[in-house]
């Protein structure tokens, strides 16, 4: 399973240090977030708020460099508003190697 | 040229502000992580260009170019990589950015701006909409029962489409009458009367407060459906 990095924090953030590292925060800090309220919403069953949430997700999971996630991202959020949302726990796995990764940057 | 941003990620208003900082020509005069608070702003200044995502909750970014009446350039962001192209209807888009936004890519567009024309057309559809039919004279008469009866329309405060017939609320009465909401339109003053359901046209004047997708009128909560909210917006004379 692909794994997340800071590959394309950095190419955006390019020579500077100090916009790589205020990128990172904003990310410890909007992610956990983001992802707290696609949870509810879920539990609420609660599917177009989720698929939302899930779109709004889509640019930390790119900017994490997790291109299948993202293409994984791209169909649970169809699914979601289809109401019928079959990738979750696949979608969790995405969500929790995001967590885990952000959390010891 | 003066820019706005306007995303509810601060994580995207942040990379888009760095690459603005890198060029001269560019100034970000400000940021908002809502649609409502930039279109207070742009009531009150006038900017060159606008950093506008496209989705965001409850006013998308279609949403908000319907309320500008002679809106600036707009450079759109999206997470979406597919990103259908329903935004060069609008003469206004100069391009569209997939976030994250990578510098050469905002360059790019940024060069597309600053060649971009000035805009001669207004980029509001709306407006065409908008009925030139006025309406004279301050009552409207209903038939009711064989008998017609008068109904000024500063009374009216709601008129709901119930099947075959439509059910106007007064503040003093209610009353239920064989016709259609579209009947009725064409025969309301548009300075007063706004449709903002399929189901309902509200007396714009006697709007209490706005919540979210409802507004309150008398006790009665009205839905605003997603296609008439940038109407209802246009028409608020916002602080």
């Amino acid at each position: 399973m692909e794994k997340p990095n800071l590959k394309k924090i950095e190419l955006i953030a390019g020579d500077s240090l100090e916009f790589k590292e205020q990128l990172i925060a904003i990310i410890k800090e909007e992610l956990p977030i983001e992802i707290n309220l696609y949870k509810n919403h879920l539990v609420d069953n609660e599917y177009l708020k989720c698929a939302e949430d899930v779109h709004k997700l889509k640019h930390k999971i790119s900017i994490l460099n997790l291109d299948a996630g993202y293409e994984r991202a791209i169909s649970y959020e169809n699914e979601l508003r289809a109401g019928a949302p079959k990738s979750a726990v696949l979608f969790d796995e995405t969500l929790n190697a995001m967590i885990n990764f952000v959390e010891k940057l | 040229m003066n820019c706005i941003i306007i995303d509810d990620e601060a994580l995207a208003r942040a990379i888009i502000t760095n690459h603005c900082s890198k060029q001269a020509d560019l100034n970000v005069v400000s940021e908002f992580d809502n649609a409502i608070a930039a279109i207070k702003y742009l009531n009150q200044e006038r900017v060159d260009l606008i950093f506008l995502d496209i989705h965001m909750p409850d006013f998308t970014g279609f949403d908000f170019i319907q309320t500008l009446k002679n809106p600036p350039k707009i450079i759109l962001t999206t997470s979406d990589r597919n990103f259908a192209i329903e935004a060069f209807e609008y003469e206004c888009i100069v391009d569209y950015l997939v976030k994250p936004v990578e510098f050469p890519r905002f360059l790019k567009a940024i060069q597309k701006a600053r060649q971009f024309q000035t805009i001669s057309k207004k980029a509001v559809p709306i407006d065409k909409e908008v009925k030139t039919q006025t309406t004279e004279g301050t009552d409207l008469y209903v038939n009711i029962d064989r008998r017609l009866i008068k109904i000024n329309f500063d009374s009216i405060l709601i008129i709901e489409a119930k099947g075959d017939y439509i059910l106007i609320k007064t503040e003093g009465k209610n009353y239920t009458v064989h016709s259609t909401l579209k009947k009725i339109e064409e025969k309301l003053p548009e300075n007063k009367f706004l449709k903002i359901h399929r189901s309902f046209v509200i007396n714009f004047h006697k709007i209490v407060d706005i919540e979210d997708n409802s507004v309150l009128i008398a006790k009665d909560v009205i839905p605003i459906s997603r296609s008439n909210r940038p109407i209802l917006m246009k028409r608020l004379n916002l602080l």
